[in-house]
């Protein structure tokens, strides 16, 4: 399982670019890390436009990053290549920490780093606020 | 930059600078919609949709005109490209920043500005590629803005503006330049189409040809710089 230091959620969120933090902060007013984290990922501009671009559709996957992120943070052996980064004496720094994740998770899920930086960074605080070994234990739960 | 309305020759920097954005296909280019260049070294701005959440195969295709009024060559289907990869992205104001290498331009670049300086009814300019999927031509569209509004967003209200003109499927991420400020004010995002299912004639939905074309205020793409 991963170390991860019991920061406050500001000291996550520190970590991301203006125009995400101040964003995510205005989501936060009116819901929980976990829920901000899946409006992130699953949006794409307002509902009542017809956007007109032939980009490729972009199809929700929340629980996929979700499951991907458990897998990370919990010790499956499919990260552990990339786990080994993140171990240094003292800590590894929180911008270090929301990098590698979001960069291991995004060559699993196929979609850009820079979408998954600002909800790895609210699912690590999810996580650093439970403890990462009852985390853990409520993903496996949730998993069966 | 700031122009009569009625001679776009001072405008003729923006052939240079609003490309097509294409995907890189077994079969040839795709061109997926309209960028353009934010900063000499080759930063362009879209919008997210044009490209998704990945930037396997993009690229951006180099100008062919240096002038609006020249003629497009709609024979020549050869195009050279630099291949571009996504810097930053917004999924909830639908904003996307590229890089392409390869793509420098010398001169002076409109500067970027807000809905907030434009008056409704001003006219407004803007410079894409409309039914970029069949054909490639740099189209520039005079227009008026109709209103300005806040948006709904995934629980945001970004600033949003309507252009009463028609628009076509690849002009999103197409620069809105104001002439009486001389900077780009918004982005081409796409038409209303509200909520509910619709029908389809020959792949076009009839509630998309309206002439409230929706563009998002420009400001954003500085917190992104």
């Amino acid at each position: 399982m991963l170390e991860l230091p019991a920061s406050s959620l500001e000291d996550w969120l520190s970590n991301l670019k203006p125009y995400q933090k101040g964003q995510i902060d205005i989501l936060l007013r009116e819901n929980e890390p976990l829920a901000v984290a899946q409006i992130w990922v699953s949006a794409s501009g307002p509902d009542d436009i017809k956007g007109f671009g032939f980009g490729k559709k972009t199809t929700p996957f929340f629980d996929r990053l979700k499951t991907e992120f458990d897998k990370f943070v919990c010790g499956h052996k499919d990260y552990n290549e990339a786990r080994k980064k993140l171990t240094a004496a003292g800590g590894v720094p929180h911008a270090v920490l929301i990098s590698v994740i979001s960069s291991s998770l995004a060559v699993t899920l196929g979609v850009l780093a820079g979408l998954l930086a600002p909800a790895v960074a609210l699912l690590l605080y999810t996580a650093s606020q439970l403890g990462i070994n009852a985390y853990c234990a409520k993903a496996a739960a949730e998993d069966k | 930059m700031a122009v009569g309305l009625t001679d776009t020759r001072e405008l003729d920097a923006f052939a240079k600078i609003v490309l097509p954005v294409g995907r890189i296909k077994p079969e040839g280019i795709l061109t997926v919609g309209t960028a353009w260049m934010l900063r000499q070294d080759g930063l362009f701005a879209t919008t997210r949709h044009v490209v998704g959440s990945d930037d396997a195969d993009l690229c951006i295709l180099m100008p062919r005109i240096d002038g609006l009024s020249q003629y497009q060559d709609l024979s020549d289907r050869s195009f050279q490209f630099a291949a571009a990869k996504v810097e930053e992205l917004d999924p909830i104001r639908d904003l996307l920043i590229l890089r392409a290498r390869g793509i420098r331009f010398n001169g002076n670049l409109p500067k970027i500005g807000s809905l907030d300086d434009v008056l409704v009814g001003e006219e407004l300019l803007s410079f894409g590629y409309p039914h970029a999927n069949e054909r490639v031509v740099l189209t520039t569209q005079f227009s008026r803005l109709g209103a300005k509004l806040y948006l709904p967003s995934a629980g945001t209200k970004p600033k949003y503006g309507i252009l009463n003109v028609q628009t076509r499927p690849g002009q999103s991420g197409s620069p809105i330049f104001h002439p009486r400020s001389g900077n780009i004010v918004a982005l081409t995002v796409g038409v209303f189409k509200g909520q509910g299912g619709g029908i389809t004639l020959g792949d076009i939905d009839p509630r998309e040809l309206n002439q409230t074309t929706q563009c998002i205020s420009a400001e954003y793409l500085k917190e992104m710089l």
